[in-house]
């Protein structure tokens, strides 16, 4: 049924919802429901929850779209802020949930078992690693390895220039493999 | 020197993503930089086949309609802030008090009616700047009509939906016939449940009801079976969902008699 709007771009799928086109919005879920819920996932580290979130994060944008006079211009990177926005404010209310505030708190008595950083990371373990490091370095490592984002779409969620973001993205990937070699006995 | 070496790996990652180079590709086309970057590239891939509980699937199918379910409702709202701060505020000032809020709703028809935008935006479409108006309408009307008229004006509502499919055809407006066929759904959903759950004691309401329901729907299943062979090949799949929910309520309501025939038995 969404097949007419494939071809449409983010922009104009925004443009046909705000006039009242519901399909054209079920096209911008159905394009970023699956990086979404992976984004949010690797965040709050549990299933029901990321679903959860994944539906308000949806649900909220609609909501701005239709009542929001200004242009929007990039929706990808609004939709991911608004879940940015929106895990935060869950770390604050469930302080019971693994945040990202007390995450790092935790990873002194986490080891990472040797097979598994041999061939595949546990996502509660690398969470625990990435939680260690800046804001900035996190939005990186987690756009680009964890969502599968381009440099294009993580520069244009984190509003940097791409030069800027490569340059971010070497920062955090050595500062991470740093982290992951000194507290969770990862080998190159 | 950073800079450089930071877009040699952003170009790496950009060439492994896609298969293009493999590691050992990367490393032997800067030599100068094989031992961190192939480190680096190492984790990187690393990272990316990191394992994420997926998402249920029927809770993906589910929420997606909710989400649009819930677009219709702010559709019907009106699309304007202070309208809905305006209502918002008032339903919460009426919570509770059902007689107050049928005499506002009442009063602000007459208010629309007389204002001469009720007719303009009768004859709106999906897309129009007054359709909302025109739902909002709908929406009102139903809220004040009598239990006894309350089923037909549902079914006239929904095929009126029929009608818009219709005129959208005409001019040549596809992208829209899915949003019109998806509300037209909900709406034949929800009167055949008002019927299929109406009180047991009263047998002779609910068998007019469904037969006068399954009339309705058998001829809405015959304008939209003319509808299909119009549209272009875009446009099929949502006429097909129209006729296949009319005809699964129509069954529903069948079901309701034993004999399979609404109005309680063979009329010769």
């Amino acid at each position: 049924m969404a097949s007419d709007h494939r071809n449409a771009t983010d922009t104009e799928l925004v443009n046909q919802t705000r006039k009242g086109i519901t399909s054209a919005y079920g096209e911008l879920y159905d394009r970023y429901f699956k990086q979404l819920y992976r984004y949010i996932y690797f965040r709050v580290q549990n299933q029901e929850e990321a679903e959860d979130l994944t539906e308000i994060v949806f649900l909220k944008t609609l909501e701005s779209i239709r009542y929001r006079r200004a242009a929007i211009d990039n929706f990808q990177g609004w939709l991911f802020r608004t879940a940015h926005n929106l895990v935060i404010d869950h770390y604050r209310t469930e302080r019971s949930q693994v945040s990202i505030e007390n995450i790092a708190e935790l990873r002194d008595s986490q080891k990472l078992p040797e097979k598994q950083v041999q061939h595949q990371f546990d996502s509660v373990e690398l969470a625990k690693a990435i939680a260690t490091l800046s804001p900035e370095f996190q939005q990186v490592i987690v756009c680009r390895f964890i969502s599968g984002m381009s440099h294009a779409e993580t520069s244009k969620i984190m509003g940097v220039n791409q030069g800027y973001l490569r340059v971010l993205q070497f920062r955090a990937l050595k500062q991470l493999r740093n982290v992951l070699k000194r507290e969770f006995d990862y080998h190159d | 020197m950073i800079d450089i070496f930071a877009t040699r790996l952003a170009e790496c990652l950009e060439a492994l993503q896609p298969g293009e180079l493999n590691v050992q590709d990367c490393i032997q086309k800067y030599p100068q930089d094989s031992e961190e970057l192939g480190k680096l590239l190492e984790l990187a891939i690393l990272l990316e086949k990191t394992p994420v509980q997926p998402p249920d699937e029927l809770f993906e199918k589910n929420a997606r309609a909710r989400i649009l379910n819930s677009s219709f409702e702010l559709q019907s709202s009106g699309g304007q802030n202070w309208l809905k701060s305006w209502l918002m505020g008032i339903g919460l000032f009426l919570s509770g008090r059902p007689v107050l809020r049928l005499g506002l709703i009442a009063v602000l028809l007459v208010l629309v009616l007389s204002s001469g935008v009720v007719f303009a935006s009768a004859k709106a479409m999906p897309g129009d700047f007054l359709y909302p108006v025109k739902i909002f309408i709908e929406d009102s009307r139903l809220m004040i009509s009598g239990e006894e008229k309350e089923t037909n004006l549902q079914i006239d509502l929904a095929t009126e939906r029929i009608k818009e499919v219709d005129r959208l055809i005409e001019v040549e407006r596809y992208e829209t016939i899915s949003d019109v066929v998806d509300r037209y759904v909900i709406q034949i959903d929800k009167l055949s449940e008002s019927i299929t759950s109406s009180s047991a004691d009263d047998i002779a309401g609910i068998d007019e009801k469904s037969e006068a329901v399954s009339d309705k729907l058998m001829k809405n299943i015959e304008v939209l079976e003319g509808l299909l062979e119009k549209v272009p090949e875009q446009a099929q799949p949502a006429i097909e969902k129209a006729i296949e929910a009319s005809s699964k309520n129509q069954d529903k309501l069948k079901e309701l008699f034993p004999d399979g025939k609404p109005g309680g038995g063979p009329k010769d």
